[in-house]
């Protein structure tokens, strides 16, 4: 068994501690005695379908602006249709604000400006323009009952239906009919600040404004990720009296 | 013309401290920059022994502190934006402060702190006989892009400068060189290593302690008066503090971002410095910002590294995720106290010599319990 990370822009959508998923997906997998292999696929990566089939956990970030822009022409001009392939295709990935908004049809920058996305996620994001308030805050919120449902899920899950983390985001981001969303806010703004959805859950991909790093206070979402990833059923336990303690500190925690 | 501006300048400092609205040290000079784009060039060589102007990511405020003492303990009458206000707006209050209504300075020499994008405009409004330059923090500001830009930046306002000016720069960031380029003045290197620490402080301070030395050199300061000088130097706060509580040695390093805590880390683990408990404490107060996420950017394996064998404390508000970041860096949970409350964290400390990690609201708290009252 190994977990294979497909680690995009490391350099560059690394805002808010997110790379602390990673570091914690490997921790997790390595007190199991799961091999891992981290890839890092930078902008100068040659990215390949052989190179894709290797990953079984796919993650991207957020960034700043300009990082933002760099990656957004090199998704379009070279990597989105691998990327949209290994999603429609039941791979696993987990991508954060930034990321989760590239990944849906179009992003309405604050200056009306329109950048078009991948279309992998059916969703899109605009921004209300720069005197709009940001969301930012602690959100806690209850996981998709359906996600939940997962016989996946349930296996690993000793902390319940709630999740724990923090968002910063200006671009308010809204889901077609047809999608589902990732987790219902009970706390904080989520995806829209208008109907309590968060984030977008596709196949066996997730998009989420929680950063926290969303998976050092969610360690069944952790875990959850790393039995998709690996096409197990079950996890050997982990001792997870800290992280769940910090989950349910966080509940607490004011907006 | 000047008396009106500086008579602002000091009428509205006063009001705006006295109501404590804050902004005292940069409104009047924000606004006269608005009406007067250019009045900061008014004081080119107005200080009759020159300007220094500091900059670089970390240190600037501790040595630019450092470069005022020493020539003060030597009897200059120096300038300085004590406030730390270190924009253009800042820098131009401080000089309308420090001259008389009729537009004369009154000291001898003015020593600011520069924020590192805006040097290129104060240099070139202010052509500085001495300028500073410490550091640029390549991990915080290369995920923009922006080290080589500043450079350039850096580089091309120092080829402006006039043949008798200085520039004193850290020898051991070689990427700093490259800015001397096409300088005609003269360039001095200093380098932390050859000065030899004698406290906590002077350790964790032996970089600006040696540009500031390098700097007072410059002025004609005699080494032997500058090292006794820098014995009566009180530290900022919790940037290299030592504070004896009950008998027992407490030693505070500032620790609130990514690149401070980094930083700290580094030194303590290039000193080999050795501490048997170690308090890290972590708040989410309003100055601290309500998001601690920036914790798993501290370089996961310099903690582990530095963890080891230590008596590990960990305290504060967020001291659940402040744990749970050592354990996913590969801590050793076993020899690890959590203790929520930090005033019981630092009352329960047993060995002699304690060093605190805390952000910034849980410093200001440790430094209340050690010192026994309020200090904000």
């Amino acid at each position: 068994m190994k977990l294979t990370i497909g680690y995009f822009y490391p350099e560059l959508l690394n805002l808010y501690g997110d790379n602390g998923n990673v570091e914690i997906l490997c921790a997790r997998s390595a007190r199991r005695n799961i091999d891992i292999e981290l890839i890092p696929i930078s902008l100068i990566t040659k990215l390949t379908s052989e190179l894709m089939h290797k990953f079984n956990f796919v993650f991207m970030g957020g960034g700043p602006d300009a990082a933002q822009k760099d990656v957004y022409h090199d998704l379009v001009t070279a990597k989105g249709d691998y990327l949209r392939d290994y999603i429609d295709n039941g791979g696993v990935g987990l991508f954060i604000c930034g990321s989760f908004q590239l990944l849906g049809k179009y992003y309405k920058a604050a200056d009306g400006s329109v950048l078009e996305g991948l279309s992998i996620f059916d969703a899109y994001t605009e921004h209300p323009g720069d005197n709009a308030r940001r969301c930012i805050g602690n959100v806690v919120c209850y996981l998709n009952e359906h996600l939940l449902a997962d016989p996946v899920f349930q296996a690993v899950n000793h902390v319940g239906d709630t999740l724990a983390g923090f968002e910063n985001h200006g671009g308010r981001t809204f889901l077609e009919s047809s999608a589902h969303s990732f987790a219902r806010v009970a706390k904080g703004y989520g995806n829209n600040h208008a109907d309590a959805s968060e984030g977008i859950w596709y196949k066996n991909a997730i998009g989420t404004y929680l950063h926290g790093p969303v998976l050092a206070r969610n360690p069944h979402l952790a875990d959850y990720f790393i039995c998709k990833s690996l096409n197990v059923s079950e996890l050997a336990p982990l001792d997870d009296e800290l992280s769940t303690k910090a989950h349910f500190m966080s509940l607490r925690l004011k907006q | 013309m000047y008396w009106a501006l500086a008579t602002f300048a000091k009428l509205t400092k006063f009001i705006l401290n006295t109501l404590k609205i804050g902004y005292g040290y940069t409104f009047p000079g924000f606004l006269i920059l608005k009406l007067f784009p250019n009045s900061l060039g008014y004081y080119k060589n107005l200080f009759p022994k020159g300007v220094i102007l500091i900059s670089g990511t970390n240190g600037k405020t501790t040595t630019a502190k450092l470069i005022t003492h020493l020539l003060k303990e030597s009897g200059f009458t120096v300038t300085h934006n004590t406030s730390g206000a270190n924009l253009p707006s800042g820098i131009l209050t401080h000089l309308l402060l420090s001259t008389n209504v009729w537009g004369r300075v009154q000291s001898d020499v003015a020593v600011f702190e520069v924020d590192e994008f805006h040097l290129p405009a104060l240099v070139k409004a202010l052509s500085p006989e001495v300028l500073v330059l410490l550091n640029l923090s390549r991990d915080q500001l290369d995920r923009y892009g922006e080290v080589d830009t500043i450079l350039s930046k850096w580089q091309k306002c120092l080829a402006g400068l006039p043949a008798t000016s200085h520039a004193v720069i850290d020898a051991t960031q070689n990427y700093l060189h490259s800015v001397t380029a096409n300088f005609a003045g003269t360039v001095t290197y200093f380098e932390a290593a050859t000065f030899k620490p004698r406290s906590f402080f002077e350790q964790f301070s032996a970089s600006n302690i040696a540009a500031a030395l390098t700097c007072g050199a410059l002025f004609g300061l005699a080494e032997d008066v500058m090292l006794d000088s820098l014995l009566t130097i009180k530290p900022a706060f919790g940037r290299g503090e030592t504070i004896t509580y009950q008998g027992k040695s407490y030693h505070i390093l500032l620790a609130k971002n990514p690149a401070s805590f980094n930083y700290n880390l580094s030194f303590l683990l290039s000193t080999k410095s050795t501490f048997d408990q170690v308090i890290f404490a972590l708040n989410d107060n309003i100055p601290d910002g309500r998001d601690v996420s920036w914790i798993y950017d501290i370089d996961a394996k310099a903690l582990r590294q530095f963890c080891e064998g230590k008596h590990i404390v960990v305290s504060g508000i967020r001291y659940l995720d402040m744990a749970l970041r050592l354990d996913y860096a590969g801590v050793d949970m076993t020899n690890l106290s959590l203790i929520s409350d930090i005033q019981k964290a630092v009352a329960g400390v047993r060995a002699d010599n304690c060093l605190v990690l805390p952000n910034y609201s849980a410093m200001l708290e440790v430094r209340k319990i050690l010192q026994g009252r309020k200090i904000l």
